[in-house]
């Protein structure tokens, strides 16, 4: 009843999240094999790499680190739903003076807006891994099933699972600002603010970075790959990377349990 | 049987709402064991709180004018309810002293008031049943 | 007394230094329907607020059905159908809203929702904000209704509404609700409604209480007395109001009129009529409209 109030909203951005990941799986795998020609010799080679399955790796990577954009908006759009909107069309009097805690209504939108962007990034991340899969085995799949990072040969699934981890924490950080932002503006236009502090981050990054090289800001997102493989040593961070994204969600809590309606 | 009630009048509604039956009674509208609706349709007819209506039912019930039947229906009594003449003249004292009070101050005399209150008897009298609810109620 | 299903005690709401409730001493008896009448800006809704959970009192205390508003409001919530702003989710249509409200309630009725939304003839399809306002208010008061609560609580209800809509929600009201230990508590600036239905009153100025009686005992008991004569008296105990314009004073009491009355002859007076006075009469009067002159002046 109050899950699927979040899914009813949400669902249209839903389904066009689903085709915007469509397209843009479909423009990346294409553009790479256009640029790097199947199975044909390329610049993109890795050195001491079995060739063309160094193409695979070069793919994985690329669509790693693209598929920031389209997930990111998607959950920045879908980070506007729930109780943020709710308030600012002045509704709040009625779903207030319903017998639930504030907190139950935050953690609530949060939950189902969470899974949709995890299951975006899992049908996106999915996709490219059986993508590849097929690349691979076009090509006699001659590593059985993994593909080359330096001198590694590194298991498809741990690739693709770990650039799941990455897109999810992403995604899923883009989504909790957004929506923890409409809640504590009261407004759907908090969305507006959550653009605000992730370029103002960026920004700040940047200039402290400039002036002084020492300083870098933490990257907003995962370590996931070295030059060797998957980062083995990503645990800790991954756990730092959830409970970062948890915060934002409290805070959107306190705010409204202290707000005046 | 319609009651009409002016909340605005400064009368205690219940009170506008016992007169009219009352006053229905005495001009033949309502007879003897007619069955008055029951409180909460009465109160909805006429957009009136159904607390006030229940008050108005037993003061009535109080006064004889009706009475409550097991099942929870209101019947009209008939004229002569249980009461002692001298009960029955005690009550309507009041009403012929607040007559007498308002005769005296705009000078009228005796024999004016009473005319005014035969004509009164005659009135109800000659009201055919079924318009005197509503007639009573312009009055009220 | 009978038992309150709301009470407050020094129930204050400041906004920096303006108190929008100002020490307010309210109850309300079971079983009751209380017109809680002011201006705009009285501080009504900011009351009613309050005693929703939406707003935190700067000090004082209100109870709702026995319970302390804002300590367990899910208590209180549960047992309550507040209808502050006339305003749900607008993407939803009045079907989507049952189901949607019903989860929260598990005593919800839908063979209530049927009658009710036949009787005020919502139309059930269409989406909240396509909906007139009149259609609005009556959603929100089928929502309430249906969730079967002990209260009602309801801010200005008739506000923008017309005759028809207005006279459609008393009956329902009226008819449905108001039995059984039900209590309904609203407020509003039209008078006559709350003059048709309610049984007491609470007239509220400036976040202060002025009056709050049973409706019958002020229609009883409060008399307008007009007077003729010279060095008049300057009070009376019971005393609300005076005023003297073109040679005629006239007194404002909450008792004993006749008594007042009588005295008034014997001092010389003339007393021209003592009139009853209906609830609008009795507002203006307590807020201050009329034009008083101060007593002090009188003789």
């Amino acid at each position: 009843m109050y899950l699927w109030k979040y899914w009813r909203e949400s669902r249209i951005a839903f389904l066009a999240g689903l085709l915007l990941v469509g397209i843009f799986l479909s423009f990346t795998v294409h553009g790479h094999v256009s640029v790097s020609g199947p199975g044909g010799a390329s610049d993109l080679r890795h050195p001491g790499a079995g060739g063309e399955v160094g193409q695979a790796t070069t793919l994985l990577l690329l669509f790693f680190y693209l598929q920031i954009a389209p997930l990111g908006f998607f959950a920045w759009l879908v980070g506007s739903f729930g109780v943020g909107r709710d308030l600012g069309e002045g509704a709040g009097s009625f779903l207030f003076t319903r017998p639930r805690k504030r907190a139950v209504f935050v953690w609530s939108d949060w939950g189902v807006g969470m899974a949709e962007v995890m299951l975006i990034c899992i049908f996106a991340n999915f996709s490219i891994w059986m993508m590849i899969h097929r690349i691979l085995l076009s090509m006699g799949d001659p590593l059985g099933g993994r593909v080359v990072f330096g001198d590694n040969a590194v298991p498809l699934s741990a690739a693709m699972s770990m650039s799941t981890a990455g897109g999810i924490l992403i995604a899923g950080l883009i989504f909790s600002v957004t929506y923890a932002s409409t809640v504590v503006v009261r407004h759907a236009r908090g969305v507006i603010l959550s653009i605000g502090l992730f370029v103002g981050y960026l920004v700040t990054g940047a200039i402290a970075h400039h002036f002084w090289e020492a300083v870098s800001f933490p990257s907003l997102t995962l370590h996931a790959f070295t030059p060797y493989g998957p980062n083995t040593g990503a645990g800790w961070e991954i756990a730092a990377r959830v409970l970062l994204l948890l915060i934002f969600p409290l805070l959107a809590q306190l705010s409204l349990e202290r707000a005046e309606l | 049987m319609i009651v009409r009630v002016h909340p605005a009048s400064g009368v205690p509604i219940y009170l506008q709402i016992e007169s009219q039956v009352k006053h229905a009674i005495a001009a033949g509208a309502l007879k003897q064991d007619d069955a008055l609706p029951p409180v909460r349709k009465l109160a909805a007819e006429i957009r009136v709180n159904p607390n006030t209506v229940a008050r108005a039912y037993q003061n009535l019930e109080r006064d004889g004018v009706i009475r409550t039947v097991q099942g929870g229906g209101c019947y009209v009594n008939g004229q002569s309810s249980g009461l002692l003449k001298s009960e029955k003249l005690r009550r309507l004292q009041p009403l012929a002293l607040q007559l007498a009070v308002e005769a005296r101050q705009m000078l009228l005399t005796e024999e004016d008031t009473l005319k005014l209150l035969k004509e009164s008897f005659i009135e109800l009298k000659e009201e055919p049943a079924g318009k005197s609810g509503e007639e009573s109620g312009e009055r009220a | 007394m009978s038992e309150l299903v709301v009470e407050t005690h020094a129930l204050t709401k400041r906004y920096g230094s303006l108190a929008a409730v100002d020490g307010l001493e309210m109850r309300v008896e079971r079983g009751s329907i209380y017109g809680f009448i002011g201006r705009n800006g009285a501080g009504k809704t900011t009351t009613l607020r309050m005693l929703a959970g939406l707003s935190k009192a700067t000090s004082g205390s209100a109870r709702v059905l026995g319970v302390d508003a804002g300590r367990d409001q899910i208590a209180i919530l549960e047992r309550t159908g507040f209808v502050i702003d006339t305003m749900l989710l607008p993407w939803m249509t009045g079907k989507d809203l049952v189901r949607f409200n019903s989860g929260f309630f598990p005593r919800w009725d839908h063979g209530l929702v049927r009658r009710y939304a036949e009787a005020l003839e919502i139309p059930m399809d269409r989406k909240f904000k396509k909906l007139s306002q009149g259609n609005k208010t009556k959603l929100c008061l089928l929502l309430a209704l249906a969730q079967n609560p002990e209260l009602l609580v309801l801010d200005e209800p008739t506000a923008g509404l017309d005759p028809v809509v207005t006279d459609q929600l008393l009956r329902v009201l009226v008819e449905d609700f108001a039995n059984d230990g039900r209590t309904i508590l609203m407020s509003s600036h039209h008078l006559s409604e709350v003059e048709r239905v309610a049984d007491w009153v609470g007239i509220v100025d400036k976040g202060k209480l002025l009056l709050e009686a049973r409706l019958d005992d002020i229609r009883s008991h409060y008399r307008r007395i007009r007077v003729v004569g010279e060095r008049l008296p300057l009070a009376s105990p019971e005393m609300l109001a005076a005023s003297s314009a073109e040679g005629v004073t006239e007194y404002v009491v909450s008792a004993g009129a006749e008594a007042f009355a009588a005295s008034l002859s014997r001092q010389g007076g003339t007393v021209l009529e003592v009139l009853p006075l209906n609830l609008s009469e009795i507002f203006l009067v307590l807020v201050g409209k009329e034009n008083h002159v101060p007593v002090e002046v009188l003789a």
